[in-house]
């Protein structure tokens, strides 16, 4: 009601009609899907025949899968595997970037180029150099006396290896954020606390990080609940191998979707997944605070 | 006002007429649908422009898919009944597109023939196995028909001391290991530069093709008679040891030290590989000037001499409201196996072929004589659960060392909860 007190009856019309487009586009290509998943999660389907009704059939079924627990448990791990270091390593490099040096904006943009190349393409350049005789890294381990190295076919490696990809890809996109975030602090605020004689570590603890909280808190979901969707890498480099240990969830339901034709347990799958980082992102807001100002 | 909508009608006609001109209205359209293999392609392309010409009425609208994403985007086109008129795929989902009404029993009199058994006879004996269910041939022809042999490089053996192999009679596994192991070869940092195998141990329908003729040699089967896997079983077990003992004992393969394995092979870095006829023109195509050979499968000691086969065949949509037209096109495509083989090393097996195709490629001889012992792959609805259960054991044993018995045993219990 308030809206209509503020704009005429025309004014919100004609912004329904411009804004049209991208409502059906949400509605058509994510709010629609999710629905249909939801339903579909309550059938057996093999996307050819049929759908049958099963009720709690699929999540019973998952919920007694060792598989999908396997699947849950390289995604959690991934996902904050990948995520906490970009938290810190990212305000690291905006603090940095935020002092002016010479060539500051070179080396800025030399930095961002992992964000601007597609991650298909970054998993494939990565492939090609974790090749333990061929590969770039080689360069690097063989002088140290480390050859052979099975950074994707070792169970204890592969993960590692795909997570340091992504920590080289996304820190520089979260960089940029709490960059922008750190310009917006007004300079008085950091001059007084230097001649109140705090330390950097103080002026950042007691200054930089409270004004900073609103962004923080937006990298720190952001960058969780985008570490779970990922799936280019898990596809490309490693197939979920070896074994089963780089098997995330998003791999789990594509796997058993178009692979195994099983769409009613694809979609269960991936509603108790949303429940989980729905449920994580519930946590990490309680974690790092959150009040609304009014 | 009169002029701007005569103006705009005018526009519209001539948009329309445009639109329609490429089109071809008034052809039958035929869609068809293969897996994107380069050569392949180029051949189907250059068929396509002929059989238009001969066929003035017909109008082919071909489309091809990158391998991995092959079948997922056939199965979603038929669920959302756009699926092309004519297609091929591989024998191993016959078990489950049959009684989804995903193919078309064959329309024999395109061929000429009078019944189903004179069609049969237009192929090699057993040929058509795969394809034949309920009494129905299910199949216009098979477009790629392989066995798995081992490609040597000569060059290597000769360097290295060894015999060169027989191109008939097969070794068993265990010198096969011992002549990998011998061909292996580490720098003075202790790097690998050379394999003296490799093969692929992540793909689920390669660790069929490796796996399954090991087993059959020795009396097992990957499934029982109603499709459940038994990867438990002493054959399986015995079968994925040697896998083990190749890596951990032998240090003659290492699934991390490949780039393409093709390539691999064709550039000196790998000294034997297990792959198809096809494979022939790939491997040149990376290296025309690649040292190859090529020699049985080997066999286990005291097991009996059994290879795999698995076939691509071209199918027509039940759903097709152009069916005589799509088998038309179908029979032009699966009766020119010459072109396929000269161009493609697609073997078509058509009566009478062999002698054809060995005259253009010696190497064929031994693929021939392979092809004497060949039985299809395992058939079971569950094949895509089972063959990626079975290739997760397998990387757990050579990526991972892990014991034969413990990862068949987890695969095991996999398998059983499908």
């Amino acid at each position: 009601m308030k809206i209509w007190k503020r704009y005429s009856k025309r004014e919100v019309i004609y912004g329904l009609i411009f804004a049209s487009p991208a409502i059906i586009f949400f509605g058509a290509f994510y709010i629609f899907p999710i629905f249909r998943a939801f339903q579909i999660s309550f059938y057996k389907w093999d996307i050819l025949g049929t759908p049958s009704y099963t009720g709690l059939g699929n999540f019973k079924r998952l919920l007694t899968l060792g598989e999908f627990y396997q699947s849950l448990r390289a995604s959690l791990y991934y996902a904050f595997g990948t995520a906490v270091p970009i938290w810190f390593l990212a305000m690291g490099f905006a603090l940095a970037f935020n002092n002016k040096f010479r060539f500051n904006t070179s080396y800025l943009v030399i930095f961002y180029i992992p964000v601007v190349i597609p991650l298909i393409v970054w998993t494939i350049l990565w492939r090609l150099m974790y090749h333990p005789s061929y590969g770039l890294l080689t360069f690097v381990t063989k002088p140290l006396g480390l050859v052979n190295i099975p950074w994707l076919t070792s169970s204890k490696l592969a993960m590692p290896s795909i997570i340091i990809l992504s920590i080289w890809k996304g820190t520089p996109a979260y960089m940029i954020i709490y960059l922008a975030g750190l310009t917006s602090i007004p300079k008085e605020y950091i001059e007084a606390a230097q001649i109140d004689r705090a330390t950097k570590f103080q002026t950042f603890r007691y200054i930089i990080v409270p004004l900073l909280k609103p962004v923080i808190l937006y990298v720190v979901i952001i960058s969780v609940i985008i570490a779970f969707q990922i799936f280019d890498p898990f596809y490309a480099m490693t197939a979920g191998g070896p074994g089963s240990t780089t098997r995330v969830v998003p791999l789990f339901v594509y796997q058993s979707a178009f692979h195994h034709l099983k769409m009613g347990i694809a979609s269960a799958a991936s509603i108790i997944f949303f429940s989980m980082i729905l449920i994580l992102s519930f946590i990490l807001l309680k974690v790092f605070g959150f009040e609304r100002e009014e | 006002m009169m002029k701007r909508k005569l103006f705009l009608a005018t526009a519209m006609l001539l948009f329309l007429t445009l639109s329609f001109m490429g089109t071809g209205i008034g052809k039958t359209k035929v869609v068809y649908w293969s897996h994107t293999y380069a050569t392949a392609v180029d051949l189907t392309n250059v068929m396509i422009e002929e059989f238009m010409r001969e066929n003035p009425d017909i109008e082919i609208v071909y489309d091809h898919v990158p391998h991995a994403n092959f079948e997922p985007k056939l199965l979603a086109a038929f669920a959302a009944g756009t699926g092309p008129d004519a297609y091929w795929i591989g024998d191993w989902v016959m078990p489950k597109w049959i009684p989804f009404g995903l193919v078309e029993s064959v329309d024999h009199t395109v061929w000429g023939v009078k019944s189903q058994e004179d069609f049969i006879r237009l192929f090699e004996p057993g040929a058509l196995t795969a394809f034949i269910m309920k009494g129905k041939v299910w199949t216009g022809g098979i477009s790629e028909y392989n066995t798995f042999s081992v490609f040597y490089n000569p060059k290597h053996f000769r360097e290295a001391g060894i015999p060169l192999p027989s191109k008939s009679l097969p070794m068993t596994w265990k010198r096969f290991s011992e002549i990998a192991e011998k061909l292996t070869k580490f720098d003075a940092k202790g790097a690998r530069v050379r394999s003296g195998f490799e093969g692929v141990y992540g793909v689920p329908i390669w660790t069929v093709l490796l796996l399954e003729p090991q087993i059959r040699q020795l009396g097992g089967e990957i499934v029982d008679a109603e499709g459940r896997a038994k990867l438990t079983s002493k054959e399986s077990i015995e079968a994925m040891r040697f896998w083990y003992e190749l890596k951990t004992k032998y240090k003659a393969t290492d699934p991390s030290f490949q780039i393409d394995l093709l390539a691999d092979f064709a550039k000196g870095r790998v000294s034997m590989l297990i792959a198809g006829p096809w494979a022939i023109s790939v491997i040149r195509s990376h290296n025309p000037e690649a040292d190859m050979a090529v020699m049985p499968l080997p066999v286990f000691e005291g097991g009996k001499r059994v290879t795999t086969l698995y076939a691509w065949a071209w199918f027509v949509n039940p759903k097709s409201t152009v069916k005589k037209e799509a088998w038309k096109f179908v029979r032009y495509l699966s009766t020119q196996p010459i072109r396929w083989w000269d161009k493609v090393r697609y073997i078509q097996p058509l009566t009478g072929i062999w002698p054809q195709l060995l005259a253009t490629e010696p190497l064929l001889e031994t693929f021939i004589e392979d092809f004497k012992y060949a039985q299809y792959e395992f058939r079971s609805r569950d094949y895509y659960e089972i063959s990626e259960i079975h290739t997760r054991a397998f990387q757990r044993v050579v990526m991972e060392n892990m014991k034969p018995e413990e990862a068949l045993k987890i695969s095991q219990e996999e398998a059983e909860k499908l």
